[in-house]
């Protein structure tokens, strides 16, 4: 087996992209703003210390302190957790500051220093958001680079059927094309889909050749 | 399962996205081992690779073998033959050509077995089988992306 040349940093989309400056720091953040709202809203929703703000402000609130940090993404991988569960821990430690913040100003009674805690699986939970987001994600940049091609009506034709649930028998009186036609039309955008997808968990750290365990994890995870 | 997750409808795009439909679609981000053969084919250049690199590397393996299939003239005994040759050639295959030289010699045999002599040739249920011919179809050149469309669908078969 040929020797792995490359650190472990490099071996991740992030770790390239850190490797590029300011600009590829940028790209990072923007990833996981992107991506990690939702779950980060939903851990925040679960938690003990949802009395501490407004979801939103407060998540991104959690984006404008760590992501700036010198090393934050550095110290994520040398970790070797996944992104979701790095992020979770932080945004704990997060909601311990805010909370002391609010107890020096006087907005909360005495509490304690303990990290909050979460009703239910906090784990599964994220996990769930997490897929949720990357369908998203992935919906969007389909459809644009389905456009970016000429295949708009291919991209409508993906979406009534795997996320309207309409038959193709319907769809092609829609569009005035056979079944078979409008099967096919779906195939295309469909693999649009999936280059999307699998780009995007590429980019949260999953190597190449992991995407399709990674994929069958999370959904045994969430029970699907 | 917690009862505090928050999906509810957004205002952003697929922002009604349930988290049924998510599981379903994350599902679909699967990857086949024949993706590798369709993706390639599918690219902007996917005809211009056909034509100057997958048929020269399937008459490099596969020989004379390769023109009776297109031409529709090959016996069942020629497409076992390419079949058995594409596996061997998929073990021991170095590199993505060879990958692909494998993979579209193995499915474009199975598949003119289907329609030319009604016999399914390898052990790969039809629910397996038939997605794969219809990706296929879609980017291979005629005239062999016609007889893999009907290969998706033959009207009867046997097995060996």
């Amino acid at each position: 087996m040929a020797k792995n040349v490359f650190p472990p940093t490099m071996q991740t989309w992030i770790g390239r992209r850190l490797m590029d400056g300011a600009k590829g720091r940028s790209q990072v953040n923007r990833h996981v703003m992107e991506v990690y709202a939702l779950p980060m809203r939903v851990y925040f929703l679960g938690t003990s210390d949802r009395w501490i703000g407004e979801p939103d402000e407060v998540v991104q609130g959690f984006f404008a302190d760590r992501l700036a940090r010198p090393g934050f993404f550095e110290d994520w991988q040398n970790s070797g957790l996944p992104l979701r569960r790095w992020l979770m821990n932080a945004f704990s430690f997060y909601l311990l500051e805010l909370r002391r913040a609010r107890r020096r100003d006087g907005r909360a009674g005495p509490m304690g220093d303990d990290p909050p805690t979460f009703s239910g699986d906090p784990d599964a939970a994220v996990d769930r958001a997490f897929i949720v987001s990357v369908v998203r994600r992935a919906l969007q940049r389909a459809r644009i680079l389905c456009e970016e091609q000429g295949l708009e009506d291919h991209f409508t034709v993906f979406v009534r059927h795997h996320y309207q649930g309409r038959s193709y028998k319907h769809i092609g009186e829609e569009f005035g094309v056979d079944h078979a036609r409008a099967a096919v039309m779906a195939r295309t955008a469909g693999r649009k889909f999936r280059a999307a997808l699998r780009e995007i968990l590429e980019q949260d750290g999953t190597s190449r050749a992991e995407i399709d365990q990674e994929i069958a994890v999370l959904l045994e995870a969430v029970g699907a | 399962m917690t009862d505090h997750t928050d999906f509810s409808p957004d205002n952003s795009e697929f922002g009604d996205l349930s988290e049924a439909q998510a599981n379903l679609l994350f599902g679909l981000g699967r990857r086949r081992p024949v993706d590798e053969l369709i993706d390639r084919l599918s690219e902007d250049d996917g005809p211009t690779f056909f034509e100057d690199t997958l048929m020269p590397g399937l008459i490099s393996a596969y020989g004379g073998l390769v023109e009776r299939m297109v031409d529709r003239s090959a016996t069942l005994d020629e497409l076992v033959e390419i079949k058995e040759k594409a596996k061997a050639l998929k073990v021991g295959a170095e590199g993505e050509p060879q990958r692909l030289v494998a993979m579209a010699g193995y499915f474009f045999a199975v598949g003119t077995a289907l329609i030319l002599h009604n016999k399914l040739i390898c052990s790969r249920p039809r629910t397996e089988l038939q997605p794969i011919m219809l990706d296929l179809a879609t980017v291979t050149p005629p005239p062999l992306s016609e007889i893999i469309e009907k290969a998706a669908n033959p009207p009867s078969y046997s097995t060996l």
